[in-house]
C-alpha cells in the first residue's frame, strides 16, 4: 500500500511538494532564528568594482555587467578631483587634497614622461576642483594627444578649469538657462550627450527655475547635482 | 555526479547551479550574521526545496540525488563561510617587500597592493608617493585590521581580501625603491605607457580598457550614459573574443597542421589565461576564462557540457578559492548575466533569444546596478543590442589596425585613424539611439521584483519543463527570496 503511494507519480509530486515547502519552511526557522547571532554586522554589504583607475564622483549608472562603482571611500568634503592628461605616466582622474598644486597631481598621475615638455607645465601653478590639467609633449602643437575640451581660461595653456568660465555666467558660474552647448561642457561631468540633453529639456520645458529641475534631465542625478551645485547660475 | 541516463533536466543538467546558489545564499546568510553550521543548513536547506519542488521528472534515484548535491551545498557552503568569519589580521610590525601588482587612487590616497615574501599587502600612500605597478617596494610598518565603516555598505575589507591581500599595513619607512623586472605588473605598465602614447583618443580609450581593464573618464561617462558600461570592464565578452581569436589563428593552415586538436586546445587555454590576467584579474575576467575553460576541456575530452554548468562551476571555483567575491558587484553582475544568457541558450539560440537578450539582461541586473548606481538608463536595452555585435567586430579590428602604431613603425598611427573613425562613428550612432530612448529607472521595489522574477523564471525555465510546476515553484522560490532577503 506504502509502495503504491509513493510509485504513483501524482502522489509521489504531492509528496515532493510538501517535502519542498518543509524545506522552505525549516530554511526560513534557521534565519529568523539565528539571524545576528553570531556576528553583529549589519546586512546587505557589498565590495565595489574590480580594477579601475577611477572613481568618478558622479555615476548615472550602467547595466549590464558594468564594473560597478560605489566610490570605494567615502569622499571626505576636503578634497578636490582633478584630471590630468598627455605626457604623465598615467593619465586620469584624481582625488588630492585642498590646496594640491600642479606638481601634486603629476606626481599622483606617476610623473612626468621622458618626452613631455616641463618647460609648458607650470608645475608651481595652483589647482582647484573640477580642473583638467593637460601636460603637453616635446613639440605638440595641438595633435593627437589633444583631448577635446573647451579653451582653456588660463594664461599657462594647459590649465583647464570646466566649470570656471568667465562669459556664461557671474562668479564662475554657467548660466543653464542661456548657455550654448560648448558653455555647458564646461560643467563638471557633463559632456557633450549631457549639454544637449539638457538643451532639449530647456527647448522643451522652458527655463530651470530651481535645482531640482536639473534632476530632470537625462544623465543628471543627484550625485552629478550635487557636483553642479557650485558651478551652476539660474538667473 | 550520478548519471541519470536518458532524463537531461534539471538537477541533472547543471547540478553546480544549485551548489552556487547554495554556496552564494550561505555566503549572505553569513554576513546577516548567520553562524557557518546555521547559514550552510539552511543555504542547502533552500536548495533542496528548490529541487524538489521544481523537479518535474523524478526518476528512480532522484532522491538520493538531491539529498548527494544538497550535502555537497551544505560542506561547500560550511567552508566558505567559515573562511569569510573566521579572518583575521595578525597585527604587529612588519619589515618586507616585493612587486608592486597593483596601483590605483583611492579616496583622497592612493593605494598600492605587493606581493610580499610572506602574504599580498595593502599600503596607502600619499599622492605625491608616486609609484606604478611592476616596481619592487621594500617598506617597514605596523599591521592594522582593513577599515570597516558602519556607515557604508561598501565593505572594504571583502573587496580587498578577494583580491588576495592579507592586511594593511601603515607604512613609517619605505626603505627601497627599484624597477621590477620583467613580470606581468611591468608588462601592463609598458603596454598602457605605449597605449596612451601611440593611439588616437578613442582607440587608446577603448584599448586600454579591452587589454588592460583600465577605464578612460571620458569614455566611462559616456558608456554609462548608454547604458553599455560593461563594455569597458573585461568581461566575458572580451575573454570570449580573445578565446575566439586564439581559436581562429590556432586554426590557420600552418599552425593547424603542426598542432593537433588537443594541442591547439592547449594553446588557445594558454592565450586565454594570459589575456585574463593581463586584463587585470578582474572577477568578471576569471569567471569568464573559467568557464570557456571548461568549455574547452570538455571538448578536449568529447564531452559537450551545458552552458549553465559552466557558468556555474566557474563562479563556484571563484567563491570557493575567494569566498569574499560573492559581495563584489562586478561578481555578481557578470554572474547574473551571463547565468541568464546561458539559461536562454539552454532553450536554443534563435533570433528570438537574441531579441530578448538585451532586456532580460537589463532587467535581471536591474536590483543590483539600481541599488548601486541609483537609477539606470533604459537606452542601455536597445544601445546593448547593437553594441555587442558592433564591438565584436570593432575590438578586434581596432587591435589589429593598432600594431603598427605600438610597435613604432613610422605611419602606424595613421592606420590606428582608421579605427578611430569607426570608433568616433559608433560614438555619434549610440548618442543618436540613447536620444530615442532618453529616460533612466531609479530604485523601485517592485522594478526590481520583477528584475529577479525575470532571472528566476528564465533559469528556471532554461532548466526545467515548461509548465505550471516550473511557472509555480519559481514564482514560489521569488517569494521566498523576497520574504528571506
Amino acid at each position: 500500500m506504502k509502495k503504491g503511494f509513493f510509485s504513483d507519480p501524482k502522489f509521489q509530486g504531492l509528496a515532493f511538494l510538501a517535502l519542498g515547502l518543509g524545506c522552505f519552511l525549516l530554511a526560513g526557522l534557521l534565519v529568523f532564528f539565528f539571524s545576528g547571532r553570531f556576528v553583529d554586522r549589519p546586512s546587505g554589504a557589498k565590495a565595489g568594482p574590480a580594477l579601475s583607475i577611477t572613481a568618478p564622483a558622479d555615476k548615472p549608472s550602467g547595466p549590464p555587467a558594468a564594473e560597478p562603482s560605489p566610490s570605494p571611500e567615502t569622499r571626505e568634503t576636503k578634497e578636490w578631483v582633478l584630471y590630468i592628461t598627455g605626457g604623465v605616466a598615467s593619465p586620469g582622474v584624481y582625488s588630492l587634497p585642498t590646496g594640491s598644486r600642479v606638481h601634486n597631481l603629476v606626481d599622483a598621475a606617476g610623473g612626468l614622461l621622458p618626452n613631455a615638455d616641463p618647460v609648458k607645465v607650470n608645475l608651481a601653478a595652483p589647482l582647484a576642483d573640477g580642473v583638467h590639467v593637460h601636460v603637453p609633449l616635446a613639440g605638440e602643437d595641438g595633435g593627437k594627444n589633444d583631448i577635446p575640451v573647451p579653451a582653456a581660461p588660463q594664461d599657462s595653456g594647459f590649465l583647464r578649469q570646466p566649470a570656471v568660465t568667465s562669459s556664461s555666467g557671474t562668479g564662475g558660474a554657467v548660466r543653464v538657462n542661456t548657455a550654448t552647448l560648448e558653455e555647458l561642457q564646461r560643467l563638471p561631468g557633463v559632456g557633450p550627450a549631457i549639454a544637449r540633453a539638457i538643451l532639449e529639456y530647456r527647448t522643451q520645458k522652458g527655463r530651470f527655475s530651481t535645482l531640482q529641475d536639473l534632476l530632470k534631465v537625462k544623465g543628471i542625478g543627484p550625485k552629478k547635482l550635487e557636483s553642479l551645485r557650485d558651478h551652476v547660475d539660474l538667473r | 555526479m550520478i548519471p541519470f541516463p536518458g532524463y537531461d533536466e534539471g538537477i541533472a543538467r547543471a547540478p553546480l547551479l544549485f551548489l552556487l546558489g547554495a554556496v552564494f545564499t550561505a555566503l549572505v546568510l553569513g554576513d546577516r550574521g548567520m553562524s557557518p553550521p546555521a547559514a550552510g543548513a539552511a543555504a542547502s536547506l533552500l536548495c533542496l526545496g528548490i529541487l524538489l519542488l521544481l523537479s518535474g521528472c523524478r526518476p528512480a534515484r532522484f532522491f538520493s540525488y538531491c539529498i548527494a548535491v544538497t550535502f555537497l551545498a551544505f560542506l561547500c557552503s560550511l567552508f566558505s563561510v567559515w573562511r569569510v568569519q573566521n579572518f583575521s589580521v595578525p597585527l604587529g610590525r612588519v619589515l618586507d617587500g616585493g612587486e608592486i601588482i597593483l596601483e590605483r587612487p583611492w579616496g583622497s590616497s592612493r593605494v598600492v597592493v605587493v606581493d610580499g615574501g610572506s602574504g599580498r599587502y595593502l599600503l596607502r600612500l600619499r599622492p605625491d608617493q608616486s609609484v606604478m605597478e611592476g616596481e619592487t617596494l621594500t617598506f617597514a610598518g605596523e599591521t592594522v585590521p582593513f577599515r570597516i565603516r558602519e556607515d557604508s555598505s561598501f565593505r572594504e575589507d571583502l573587496y580587498w581580501r578577494a583580491r588576495g591581500v592579507s592586511s594593511e599595513i601603515l607604512p613609517d619607512e619605505l626603505l627601497a625603491r627599484r624597477e621590477g623586472g620583467f613580470g606581468l605588473p611591468s608588462l601592463r605598465t609598458a603596454l598602457r605607457r605605449n597605449i596612451l602614447l601611440n593611439l588616437p583618443p578613442a582607440t587608446r580609450g577603448y584599448l586600454l580598457a579591452a587589454f588592460l581593464g583600465v577605464r578612460d573618464p571620458a569614455l566611462a561617462d559616456d558608456h554609462r550614459t548608454w547604458g553599455t558600461a560593461h563594455l569597458l570592464a573585461v568581461s566575458g565578452f572580451h575573454v570570449g573574443l580573445a578565446a575566439a581569436a586564439a581559436w581562429k589563428i590556432l586554426s590557420l593552415g600552418a599552425l593547424r597542421r603542426r598542432l593537433s586538436f588537443r594541442g591547439r586546445l592547449i594553446a588557445a587555454s594558454g592565450i586565454l589565461w594570459a589575456y585574463a590576467l593581463l586584463a587585470g584579474g578582474a572577477p568578471s575576467a576569471l569567471r569568464a576564462a573559467l568557464m570557456i575553460q571548461s568549455v574547452l576541456l570538455g571538448y578536449a575530452l568529447g564531452r559537450k557540457g551545458s552552458p549553465l554548468n559552466a557558468v556555474s562551476l566557474a563562479g563556484i571555483l571563484l567563491l570557493l578559492w575567494r569566498p569574499e567575491w560573492y559581495a563584489d558587484l562586478g561578481w555578481r553582475l557578470s554572474v547574473t548575466a551571463a547565468l541568464l544568457l546561458s539559461a536562454l541558450a539552454e532553450r536554443g539560440a534563435g533570433w528570438r533569444t537574441a531579441l530578448a537578450a538585451s532586456p532580460l539582461v537589463w532587467l535581471a541586473t536591474y536590483p543590483q546596478t539600481a541599488a548601486a548606481f541609483g537609477a539606470v538608463p533604459l537606452s542601455g536595452i536597445l544601445v546593448n543590442m547593437a553594441a555587442l555585435p558592433v564591438f565584436a567586430f570593432l575590438y578586434p579590428f581596432a587591435a589589429v589596425l593598432s600594431i603598427p602604431a605600438l610597435a613604432g613603425i613610422p605611419g602606424g598611427y595613421y592606420l590606428a585613424g582608421a579605427a578611430e573613425g569607426l570608433f568616433l562613428l559608433w560614438q555619434w550612432a549610440a548618442d543618436t539611439l540613447t536620444s530615442l530612448i532618453p529616460w533612466s529607472v531609479s530604485w523601485s521595489p517592485a522594478v526590481a521584483a520583477a528584475g529577479s522574477a525575470a532571472f528566476l523564471a528564465s533559469l528556471a525555465f532554461g532548466l526545467f519543463r515548461p509548465g505550471l510546476r516550473t511557472f509555480g515553484g519559481a514564482l514560489l522560490v521569488l517569494l521566498v527570496v523576497m520574504i528571506l532577503f
